[in-house]
């Protein structure tokens, strides 16, 4: 059975500044983090990712609701009785204590034995692979081997739950790909719960068990990463999480539970029925990603659109096509370059057919 | 940056930066280097008194004849006579209780500005620092109102009836001295431990509860830690004047509340024994020195010098 292990009961946080600004950082949201998985809170700065980590973690307050983890009320806990443990964005390191002893810090402070305490930092730097560095410094360490020593520090005490902060966010483009992978087999091999905090897109789906989308404090969307990429229900999730057409179109008719016939200016076409709350007549966002859409010739199974091409791009891998569509909108096609066409297959002005799968294109509640 | 200057010692800084200038130039270079302005400030601020001083100690006499006689009898006459070795000790008593008593009473100060004060930092910096710009003197003499004999102490305590007779052995006395001192301190004490507090990463307290660490161990295992130079800064800012301290026990020590100080003071004085003056001034120096490469080689091995620990 899946055990909840951190719960949200309508959690928010507002800050007052001195100034008498507020800021509401975190709109009041439910959310459950199941044990052992890798569950990522993802959204662009200033969304309040970092609010909702430190949250649970107990550095701040909750200015209402409820957070529990392993099913006890944690409100009145400090952090210092909560069995979680953080890795800061820029690492917190003890710059007057060596990795060998920053990694011991946690088990020091609870008074664990001093044989168990080296056993532990002996297997959590090895496991972060850092055997050897014991004695160096923080500052004589790179930005990758401080990670590391964070990650060792947090790891050693077996917390119920890792909370990580943008762990990546200060390492260069190579590193972070590195350390992605690294990251998600360590969590795999020990087991332990991860929630983790980033704005990177292709980080979270790469990564996670789970997504939960956030923006201006609210949580849109929280769902598998193949459902936030392939199934956004909002706008903002569609945009955020990878590059999506918007098109704009009216509905003609629903037929529940099969399909919603929307019209691009003269041109009607099917899309399946998902959306909840949308009416004959209302004119409604299709989003649809690139690299769904495909150029045919005329006449085929697809939901077909005729289009005229007006760019081309060459992309390596892919080439990419702004085609203008009925209606008046222009949307992107990205076609990957198999090698078996005459490259590029269209050029500008061609005449086109844009076909597409209708389970691929969603219609946007909002 | 300037706190780096703190826990660096100047001396330190200097003698790295001319090693490094000198190596791998021609020798003419380096004595174009030499010359450099801040060759020519060590030289006649550090190094010619220092000369003068060693040179005067090996004469019989500062003038006439005696001036051209090299001697060894003041440093004879210094090992030989307990009494100066006495009140050299003395001092350096007296400096190190100034000391440790100004730290204790300035940490907590520094902590509360640091931590606790709010946006009032800057109000309270300002009235710490106010009473280091009035007069030196003022500030010795204003203690006599209160510990002299009919000063505001013995007044309250009589008034209020724990004692009969005034206590008259609080002024002219060596605690006098080490109150006053310690008053006087506590401003340059407090300043550099602030500025190390300050300078430590909010995020490394919150690392350390994250960590299972309850407040006081926080405190004795991440802040006091860190606070470290600071601390070893003020210690030097304190103690190595206050060896050789002399208008204050001058004016609040009464004969019993003397020091080193003033005993080399008057050789120069009234005394006209310039060369035991400066044998004086010299074994002095030196006791001093110990306990400043003792703790620059302690920050080093903290790791606490160069201050980049990020
Ligand atoms: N201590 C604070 N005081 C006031 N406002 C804050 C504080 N911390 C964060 N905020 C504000 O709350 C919002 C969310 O911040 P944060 O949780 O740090 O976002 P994220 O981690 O997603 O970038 C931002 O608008 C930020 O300016
Ligand atoms: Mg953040």
């Amino acid at each position: 059975m899946v055990k909840n292990i951190i719960e949200l009961e309508n959690i928010s946080k507002v800050y007052r500044e001195k100034s008498g600004e507020v800021v509401q950082a975190l709109q009041p949201a439910n959310l459950t983090i199941e044990e052992g998985e890798f569950f990522t809170l993802l959204g662009p700065s200033g969304c309040g990712k970092t609010t909702a980590l430190r949250l649970m973690a107990g550095f701040i307050q909750p200015s209402s609701g409820e957070i529990k983890i392993q099913g006890k009320s944690m409100n009145q806990v400090p952090p210092y009785r909560r069995p979680v443990n953080m890795v800061f964005q820029d690492y917190a390191l003890f710059p007057h204590l060596n990795v060998e002893q920053n990694v011991a810090f946690g088990l020091k402070v609870k008074r664990v034995g001093k044989q168990e305490i080296d056993e532990r930092v002996l297997k959590a730097l090895e496991i972060v692979q850092l055997s050897g560095y014991e004695q160096r410094k923080p500052r004589q360490l790179s930005g990758g081997q401080k990670q590391r020593v964070a990650l060792a520090r947090a790891l050693v005490n077996r917390p119920a739950v890792l909370l990580l902060d943008e762990p990546l966010g200060a390492l260069d483009l190579k590193l972070r790909r590195a350390m992605q992978l690294e990251l998600k087999t360590l969590q795999q091999k020990v087991g332990i719960t991860f929630v983790y905090v980033t704005h990177d897109q292709e980080e979270a789906l790469t990564m996670s068990d789970r997504i939960a989308v956030m923006n201006q404090g609210r949580i849109l969307q929280v769902d598998s990463p193949m459902n936030i990429y392939e199934k956004p229900t909002t706008r903002f999730v569609a945009d955020f999480v990878g590059e999506t057409n918007f098109l704009t179109a009216k509905i003609n008719q629903i037929v529940p539970g099969e399909v919603v016939k929307v019209a691009f200016g003269d041109k009607e076409v099917d899309v399946r029925h998902r959306t909840n709350g949308v009416h004959r007549g209302d004119t409604v966002t299709v989003a649809i990603r690139p690299e769904k859409l495909t150029l045919m010739p005329p006449n085929n199974q697809y939901e077909a659109l005729p289009a005229v091409v007006s760019e081309v791009t060459f992309l390596g891998t892919d080439t990419r096509y702004i085609v203008d569509i009925p209606g008046g909108e222009k949307a992107a096609v990205r076609i990957q370059n198999t090698g078996f066409h005459r490259l590029p297959a269209y050029q500008v002005g061609d005449t086109v057919t844009l076909g597409y799968d209708k389970d691929d294109a969603q219609i946007l509640s909002d | 940056m300037s706190t780096q200057n703190l826990t660096n010692t100047p001396a330190v800084h200097n003698r790295r930066g001319i090693k490094e200038q000198l190596t791998g130039i021609p020798r003419r270079r380096q004595l174009i280097a030499l010359i450099s302005p801040a060759s020519l400030w060590l030289f006649f601020l550090l190094i010619l008194p220092l000369a003068t001083l060693v040179m005067l100690s090996f004469v019989k006499t500062a003038f006439g004849e005696g001036s051209t006689v090299l001697t060894l009898e003041h440093y004879r006459a210094f090992l030989q006579n307990t009494i100066y070795q006495r009140l050299l000790w003395r001092s350096l008593g007296i400096a190190l209780l100034v000391t440790v008593l100004t730290l204790l009473f300035s940490y907590p100060v520094a902590y509360f500005m640091a931590y606790f004060a709010g946006e009032r930092q800057n109000l309270l910096l300002t009235i710490l620092i106010i009473p280091a710009w009035t007069s030196f003197l003022l500030r010795v003499l204003a203690w006599r109102l209160i510990l002299g004999s009919n000063g505001l102490l013995n007044t309250f305590l009589m008034g209020i009836g724990i004692i009969q007779e005034p206590i008259t052995g609080l002024f002219f006395s060596t605690p006098a001295v080490i109150i006053t001192l310690v008053y006087i301190w506590i401003p340059f004490a407090v300043l550099p431990i602030y500025v190390s507090l300050q300078r430590i990463e909010g995020n490394l307290f919150e690392a350390s509860a994250d960590l299972g660490a309850r407040p006081w161990q926080t405190f004795w295992k991440v802040i006091f830690p860190l606070s470290l130079p600071g601390i070893l800064a003020a210690f030097l800012f304190v103690f190595i004047p206050t060896v050789g301290e002399y208008v204050t026990p001058a004016l609040v020590g009464g004969p019993n509340g003397l020091m080193i100080g003033n005993i080399i003071w008057d050789q120069f004085s009234r005394g006209l024994d310039w060369p035991m003056g400066a044998t004086l001034s010299l074994m002095m120096m030196l006791i001093v020195i110990v306990p400043l490469f003792l703790s620059s080689g302690l920050a080093e091995r903290l790791g606490l010098t160069g201050g980049g620990d990020e």
